[in-house]
């Protein structure tokens, strides 16, 4: 039976054939140059700061949606394999030593900030949308604290009702010792280093030891309260998930300006002085 | 004769009247049972004279009144669904191009149709331009948000005082548009639009006033409904009309049909028959629908239009509105999938029948309405004699193939077209939540895979960028297994919100997209009432300055108005899928991720490919 692959696997296994072509071909031709004792290491600092800008090429293009210049997802294939690329290029630039000097250390310092943040981004922009995808509703980031107020009151509210009416305090004390925590508004950091995943679960599950003791009433009021339980899991998801999708660009942005700000400096010295042949 | 009853409560079919001058008492003395009192009213005496003179018009002379229930008697019809109006030379009637949900009788005068194209800003669109490279930098360079600004705008339209909320629209440069056109005169008796107005399609022509004074009756779709529905002599001669000017050209564009004789044609298009099925004004209800019912109670209340099991008696082609195919499955109904305009179904079990008259199979599937449809049928006996004959082997292969296969595994859908196996493709959820949502009715509908959303929000920036600073979508809306359907016009197939636009200024582009042209725009908000989808925006204009905008015509006999009064100036505004961009949609080339793309809902294909990428 034919085995069809799929568009993004088919995608990925031809850039991913491509950059090794690449890849060779960039060595050999850097043991070229060295065999025919050429400035190499002039010709390879020259392709990655072409490459640097042509990466940086690719925020440029978000501004100007309105010029014919190819669609953003193609850019950023070619983004993300020129950025392995260009890791490439930098280890043969560097001939793969230490950097040593001020502004060697500054310039790898910088290239390692910039290329880790983008692999970094790569990774949470393909491992977190499925995950937000599965937990929930899909909201957007500034209407989460909204959600969030709202959740906690409709549980208060919830509790107090219920505890009124049936006059007894299981469902008050499962509340106040159990699951205000979790109803909480917790910061980003919080939501995504509290282990989200653990807190619904051990809120599920002193749940579920208060339901062997109350009776039919209280058992729906514990159904929506898991409800609200998993609604309170979304949002720590959302928020935590979108959060990171989008701080990681507040590091990757930035670096990348320093970077090629001192990788001109870089060149200009270079340049200046390169003993002319 | 007496009028409805009505609750003051609860909404009635006529509790506004078509013309909104003829007051509800004088309609009601008009409808009562008791005769006439000598003196009547000026307004009863005219609307009077206007009954006696309509009910003579050629057209309607020979409808017999006592076929119709007393609830909803022939005059209560003309007095409540159709009003007068009165037409200057050279004035617009119908533009082609528009939606319009009304036929148009001629009582005195006549007018011309001009068969051939116009230019649109001979018909007061004003024309299609693309945005300059300055115009563009100039958008893309507003920040988000900005307020919504129309420098030196100025009021194209005002609404006429004698014909209700009517504006006037005059076609430009006449002699030389009839000069150089198919033109063809229609003359007083005789009737017009009421093929586009019944099978909710765009008008095909542009028809004019060719005199001064020129006295129509414009009925609208209820009216037409009823007199259909209780007067046959009336029925027979809008149906005698649509099979002379509009059911042979739409044959003729059908595959199976293209390629028969002439003679063959010309059987077909006399014996076909018609069939409308489910509420024209489906969108007034079925949110209410949605959200009320069970989705087998949703199932429920779509009019059944072919039962499975049923002997087919025709091949069926949807011509307009959308068909539910399911078949039955654990005493339920299993939906299948969906079909769209131009769509058939019944050729494989008419091909059966046909090889093997010894083994008659009936219908293998369900067809219900979703929403409002409008289904041609040709006979059986037709399709073996004309249709038939005409199918090379491999066609007949083909349409007979899903039955081999569904006999070998007891299993699969029979079908007509490709896209009935659209519930393996999509899935059974997918299916169902398209069809409940109405987002097959989209011809550009908006679908994000959440799957790789990484929510960054560049499609909403892009669409910003490429509207002065105001998107023109929410990215947000319904979503089904990883898939949301964002809150963007669909550019549906069947645009529901041009049907009551006074000034045609939302129309559809050559193109297929549907756009708001803001000249003409009156900001009347009927478009973004009309709209299920609730996909478009009314929003404030501003000056130069950023200050509201307010109307200009601020005097009223001879009387200064407060200024303010009226509040500010709006203007209706939706995606336009970048229309006037030259690189095209400008949110689908944003995303970096692949994660939004546009789709033609009957483009099963597509997204089937789409969704398994
Ligand atoms: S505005 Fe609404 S009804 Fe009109 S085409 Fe868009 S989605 Fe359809
Ligand atoms: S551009 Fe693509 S990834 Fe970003 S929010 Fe829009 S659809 Fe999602």
């Amino acid at each position: 039976m034919a085995v069809s692959i799929k568009f993004f696997v088919k995608r990925r296994l031809a850039n991913a054939a491509l950059l090794l072509v690449t890849g060779v071909l960039c060595v050999l031709l850097w043991r070229t140059l060295e065999a025919a004792l050429r400035p190499q290491a002039l010709y390879s600092g020259f392709a990655l700061l072409l490459l640097l800008l042509l990466l940086t090429a690719f925020n440029a293009r978000k501004k100007l949606p309105f010029l014919p210049l190819l669609r953003a997802s193609h850019w950023l294939q070619f983004h993300v394999y020129s950025g392995f690329l260009s890791v490439l290029l930098y280890g043969l630039h560097t001939e793969f030593r230490f950097p040593s000097g001020t502004l060697e250390i500054s310039l790898s310092l910088l290239f390692a900030i910039v290329a880790l943040s983008g692999f970094v981004g790569l990774y949470l922009s393909r491992s977190l949308p499925p995950l937000m995808a599965r937990s929930g509703e899909p909201l957007t980031y500034e209407a989460i604290p909204k959600f969030e107020f709202r959740l906690r009151r409709e549980v208060e509210d919830l509790v107090q009702t219920t505890e009124k009416s049936s006059g007894t305090s299981a469902v008050g004390d499962l509340y106040l010792q159990h699951l205000s925590a979790h109803f909480k508004p917790r910061s980003v950091w919080a939501s995504l280093l509290g282990k989200p995943k653990k807190m619904l679960s051990r809120a599920l599950e002193n749940i579920d030891k208060v339901q062997r003791y109350t009776g039919e009433d209280e058992h729906e009021v514990l159904e929506k309260l898991r409800a609200c339980v998993r609604q309170k899991h979304n949002l720590d998801i959302q928020k935590g998930s979108q959060f990171l999708l989008r701080g990681w660009l507040f590091v990757h942005i930035p670096f990348t300006y320093s970077l090629l700000i001192t990788s001109f400096a870089h060149a200009w010295i270079a340049l200046v002085y390169t003993p002319s042949r | 004769m007496s009028t409805e009853l009505t609750s003051p409560s609860i909404p009635q079919r006529w509790d506004s009247p078509f013309d909104s001058l003829l007051a509800p008492e004088i309609i009601a003395l008009l409808l009562q049972d008791a005769p006439l009192p000598e003196e009547l009213p000026d307004e009863a005496g005219r609307a009077l004279q206007m009954l006696i003179r309509v009910k003579s018009a050629p057209a309607l002379a020979g409808i017999d009144p006592t076929r119709f229930p007393q609830h909803l008697p022939l005059d209560g019809i003309l007095l409540n669904d159709a009003r007068l109006l009165t037409k200057d030379i050279n004035e617009i009637i119908i533009r082609e191009g528009d939606y319009g949900n009304s036929a148009f009788v001629i009582l005195r005068g006549s007018v011309t149709l001009i068969a051939d194209n116009l230019p649109a800003h001979l018909l007061g669109r004003g024309s299609r331009e693309r945005k300059g490279f300055m115009a563009m930098v100039k958008g893309a360079l507003r920040r988000k948000g900005d307020p919504e600004t129309r420098v030196h705008h100025t009021e194209r339209f005002e609404a006429g005082s004698d014909q209700g909320d009517a504006p006037s629209i005059f076609l430009q440069d006449v002699p030389r548009v009839l000069d150089g056109s198919r033109t063809h005169t229609i003359h007083a008796g005789e009737m017009f639009g009421e093929i586009a107005a019944l099978g909710r399609c765009p008008r095909n022509a542009t028809i004019i006033s060719a005199e001064a004074n020129t006295e129509i009756l414009e009925i609208r779709w209820q009216g037409l409904r009823d007199l259909m529905s209780f007067a046959p002599e009336f029925k027979e001669h809008v149906e005698d009309r649509y099979r002379q000017f509009g059911l042979r050209p739409l044959l003729q564009g059908l595959d199976l049909i293209r390629r028969l004789d002439p003679a063959h044609v010309e059987t077909l298009v006399q014996e076909t028959r018609f069939e409308r099925h489910g509420r024209f004004d489906w969108y007034g209800t079925y949110q209410k629908l949605l959200s009320a019912s069970s989705a087998a109670d949703r199932l429920r209340n779509e009019p059944m239009i072919l039962m499975e099991s049923d002997y087919i008696n025709g091949l069926m082609i949807v011509r307009g509105g959308f068909v539910r195919v399911s078949h039955s499955h654990h005493g339920g109904e299993k939906t299948i999938s969906y079909l769209g305009m131009g769509q058939t179904y019944g050729l494989t079990e008419i091909l059966h029948n046909h090889a093997h008259p010894d083994q008659v199979i009936p219908a293998q599937h369900s067809l219900r309405a979703i929403g409002y449809v409008d289904i041609l049928v040709i006979p059986t006996h037709l399709v073996e004699e004309c249709i038939i004959p005409s199918m090379t082997p491999s066609e007949v292969a083909e349409h007979s193939r899903p039955l081999r296969t569904q006999r070998e595994t007891n299993d699969l859908a029979l079908t007509d077209h490709s896209s009935l196996d659209a519930r393996d493709r999509l899935g059974p959820g997918m299916m169902d939540f398209l069809m409940d949502k109405r987002t097959i009715n989209g011809s550009a509908a908006m679908l994000i895979d959440l799957d790789r959303c990484t929510r960054c929000d560049d499609c909403v920036r892009a669409c910003a960028s490429t509207h002065d600073g105001n998107p023109r979508f929410i990215r947000y809306g319904d979503h089904q297994e990883g898939v949301q359907v964002a809150q963007a016009c669909l550019h549906c197939h069947d645009p529901i919100c041009m049907i009551p636009c006074p000034t045609g200024a939302i129309h559809r582009e050559d193109t297929g997209e549907v756009v708001i042209n803001d000249s003409t725009c009156i900001g009347c908000s009927s478009c973004a009432s009309n709209c299920p989808y609730d996909n478009i925006q009314m929003v404030e204009i501003r000056d130069e300055h950023g200050l509201p905008q307010f109307p200009s015509h601020h005097e009223q006999d001879g009387e200064r108005l407060n200024l303010f009064s009226e509040g500010s100036l709006k203007r209706a505004t939706k995606c336009d899928l970048c229309f006037d961009q030259k690189a095209g949609p400008a949110c689908v080339r944003a995303c970096p991720h692949d994660a939004l793309q546009r789709f033609d809902m009957q483009d099963i294909d597509s997204i089937a490919q789409w969704l398994s990428r």
